[in-house]
């Protein structure tokens, strides 16, 4: 088909309209801009004898693109019909009755597949000619004529096998879209009856694992989601029964490679969240109103597991009920990583910060710190040991993708920018950091770096460490960029404090025989911190598990002595990470992104 | 930096303009749900890491 429209009064003026392929350029332009998941187009044409030389031409094209929308055009003899009628009754029967024998045939789909589902996303003309069309009206809006549907799904059934049997992974694709499309309409029924359980639920059929608190008043409810079952007994026993509610969910684990695993939380476990906290679920049986507690409190173990199980749990909050953290009610329980015995009181600390802390406190009064020309006393004591812990801190960023030992070296051997300038300087330094190592480690046995231009800094030079660490190769460069760093910054400067006191450092707890001698700065620190711990019982939790249920109330649900972290999301940056990095394959990554939200939960404090 | 929907990485609106927020429409929430209740919203786990214990951990005198 081809028109053209020209200007006559004035020359060269004129457009061309035409679709050179018919109506499988139509559909094209239909889907410009869309992501199509085929090409091109399946056309489907063909003239049926239906008596005696009267005949029906079929004509189909249709492609499927990655939208929601399902978009088909009808015509018979050029003629719109905008409500369809037999030709697309036709077409539409053929298209679930071949997609799900195809899908059904390769086993790519469980079930049979809504006909809603198999169209969603597709876009498709389908034309008919034939002698004396019968339509329901004067308009032509509907056709009518009977004969036409079984015409029009026959050629439609043939062909497209055909299509789905010649280009296997265009079929996959297609089957792929229909069965997620079929799934979001399952959940949406799920979610539908969740809600309307949830909905009765303050009368009865609150979920069997809830042991729920007598209050009806969601504001002063709250509700302790536990990880596992017996940090959820120990919970539920020591609980205030009043307000607080105790739903123990545990994350469930798939093997599927012998390396890897994969942990999620089991459906069940999601159904149940929904139905307890009362305010059901998606966009049409949400309503925060609803929620039966006003804080919502994650507790979970201090180790991986419990990492991964909090992540999966804050991930389903912001993604399905942002509402509880936009309004406030989510929390995430602070259980005590230690817990200090001496004598009769136990003393509780919430991680290995506040651990040192502690330790440092105790150190001061006992521990006398001299160096050859200078002695530490007083409050510059403390500031002191808190510098050291800082280079420790320090070093161990740089353990991500250094080997320490290498940094530290460098650091004590006073390493510098300026010997990055001339490769005699750089190779003098690295061969004082050798030395340094071999009489530090001497059952390793240290290879030299290799001494190169620094690719990224012209005229300068770098040295690169190839070691193991615990058996894993890592590759340590000492460049421009590392020492520009602020890491970098922070270890010379400790180390310089250090060596001001004048070498060696002597620390004394005034015991005979206690007194010993330093010259780096995380073997003084180590000495501190174990004079930090005579004479108390150090206890780590490794779990909820651990404490009984009189410690989990007293550390970590008496609303007088408990921190709880209010989950608010003021980076949206972060959240981004939160809502995409979850499913990726690759580990590094998600791994860094459960450490860093680890941190960033950590700056919500309120 | 744009964000996305989840399901059909459509680039999408903010909270504050977008209902279906952090999904592009109704369709790709549900989706999304229905994953989390097939089981389907996983994090994978190689057994070295669960291995270590590498979280905020270990007695910090011997880190």
């Amino acid at each position: 088909m081809a028109i053209s429209l020209v200007d006559t009064r004035e020359l060269d003026k004129r457009h061309d309209f035409a679709f050179e392929g018919g109506i499988s350029s139509f559909v094209e332009q239909l889907n410009e801009n869309k992501q199509p998941l085929h090409k091109p187009p399946i056309f489907i044409t063909k003239e049926v004898d239906i008596a005696d030389g009267l005949m029906v031409t079929v004509e189909v094209a249709m492609q499927w693109n990655d939208s929601y929308k399902e978009k088909v055009l009808c015509f018979t003899n050029n003629i719109p019909q905008r409500d369809g009628g037999t030709h697309l009754s036709g077409l539409k029967g053929a298209l679930t009755r071949t997609v799900n024998a195809y899908s059904l045939s390769e086993g790519l789909a469980k079930q049979a597949l809504a006909g809603d589902d198999i169209r969603e996303g597709l876009t498709a003309i389908l034309s008919v000619k034939m002698p004396d069309p019968k339509f329901s009206s004067q308009t032509k809006e509907k056709l009518v004529s009977n004969e036409v549907k079984g015409i029009v799904e026959s050629v439609v059934n043939e062909h497209l096998a055909l299509f789905l049997g010649e280009n296997p992974s265009a079929a996959k694709q297609i089957v792929n879209k229909a069965v997620t499309a079929s799934r979001a309409r399952e959940a949406a029924r799920k979610a539908r009856e969740i809600a309307r359980k949830s909905a009765m639920s303050t009368i009865s059929g609150l979920p069997g694992k809830l042991a729920d608190c007598q209050s009806r008043d969601p504001v002063e409810s709250e509700i302790y989601i536990v990880e596992g079952d017996s940090a959820g007994g120990s919970a539920k026993q020591g609980r205030d029964r009043r307000n607080q509610a105790i739903l123990p969910l545990r994350g469930k684990i798939l093997n599927v490679e012998k390396a890897r695993f994969d942990k999620m939380l089991a459906s069940d476990a999601v159904t149940t969240l929904i139905a307890a906290l009362g305010c059901g679920i998606g966009d049409d049986y949400f309503d925060v109103d609803k929620l039966r507690y006003h804080k919502c409190i994650i507790m979970t173990d201090a180790d991986v597991d419990g990492a991964h199980i909090r992540t999966l749990l804050l991930t389903f909050f912001f993604r399905h009920m942002p509402q509880l953290i936009e309004r406030g009610y989510l929390y995430i329980a602070e259980p005590p990583l230690y817990g200090v015995r001496k004598g009769r009181s136990v003393r509780y600390l919430k991680d290995d910060r506040a651990l040192n802390h502690f330790l440092i406190q105790n150190a001061i009064g006992a521990v006398t710190i001299k160096g050859a020309s200078h002695e530490v006393t007083g409050d510059a004591l403390g500031d002191f040991i808190e510098r050291l812990v800082s280079y420790r801190d320090a070093i161990s960023t740089t353990s991500r993708n250094r080997d320490e030992r290498l940094v530290d070296a460098g650091v004590a051997v006073g390493l510098e920018l300026a010997d990055m300038q001339s490769e005699d300087a750089l190779l003098d330094r690295m061969n004082a950091i050798l030395e340094r190592l071999g009489e530090r480690y001497d059952t390793t046995m240290w290879v030299a770096p290799d001494v190169e231009p620094d690719p990224e800094q012209e005229g300068l030079w770098r040295a690169v460490w190839k070691t193991r660490v615990t058996g894993s190769r890592i590759t340590s460069v000492f460049d421009h960029t590392f020492l520009s760093n602020k890491v970098w910054g922070t270890l010379t400067s400790v180390r310089s404090e250090f060596e001001a006191l004048g070498l060696p450092v002597v620390a004394d707890d005034g015991k005979v025989g206690s007194a010993a001698e330093f010259d780096d700065p995380q073997e003084l620190l180590s000495y501190i911190l174990g004079m930090g711990r005579k004479g108390q019982n150090i206890q780590r939790y490794k779990g909820l598990g651990e404490m009984n249920p009189e410690q989990l109330w007293e550390t970590t649900m008496d609303p007088d002595a408990r921190t709880l972290r209010q989950v608010v999301v003021n980076d949206e940056l972060e959240a981004d990470k939160l809502f995409t990095v979850l499913m990726g394959d690759e580990v590094a990554p998600r791994r860094a992104f459960i450490e860093t939200n680890a941190l960033d939960v950590r700056n919500l404090d309120v | 930096m744009a964000k996305k929907c989840v399901v059909c990485d459509e680039t999408i609106a903010g909270r504050e303009e977008n209902g279906h927020y952090p999904f592009c429409s109704s369709r790709c929430r549900q989706v999304d749900l229905g994953r989390w209740l097939n089981e389907e919203i996983v994090i994978r786990v190689s057994r070295e890491e669960s291995e270590r214990d590498d979280l905020p951990t270990g007695d910090p005198s011997d880190r």
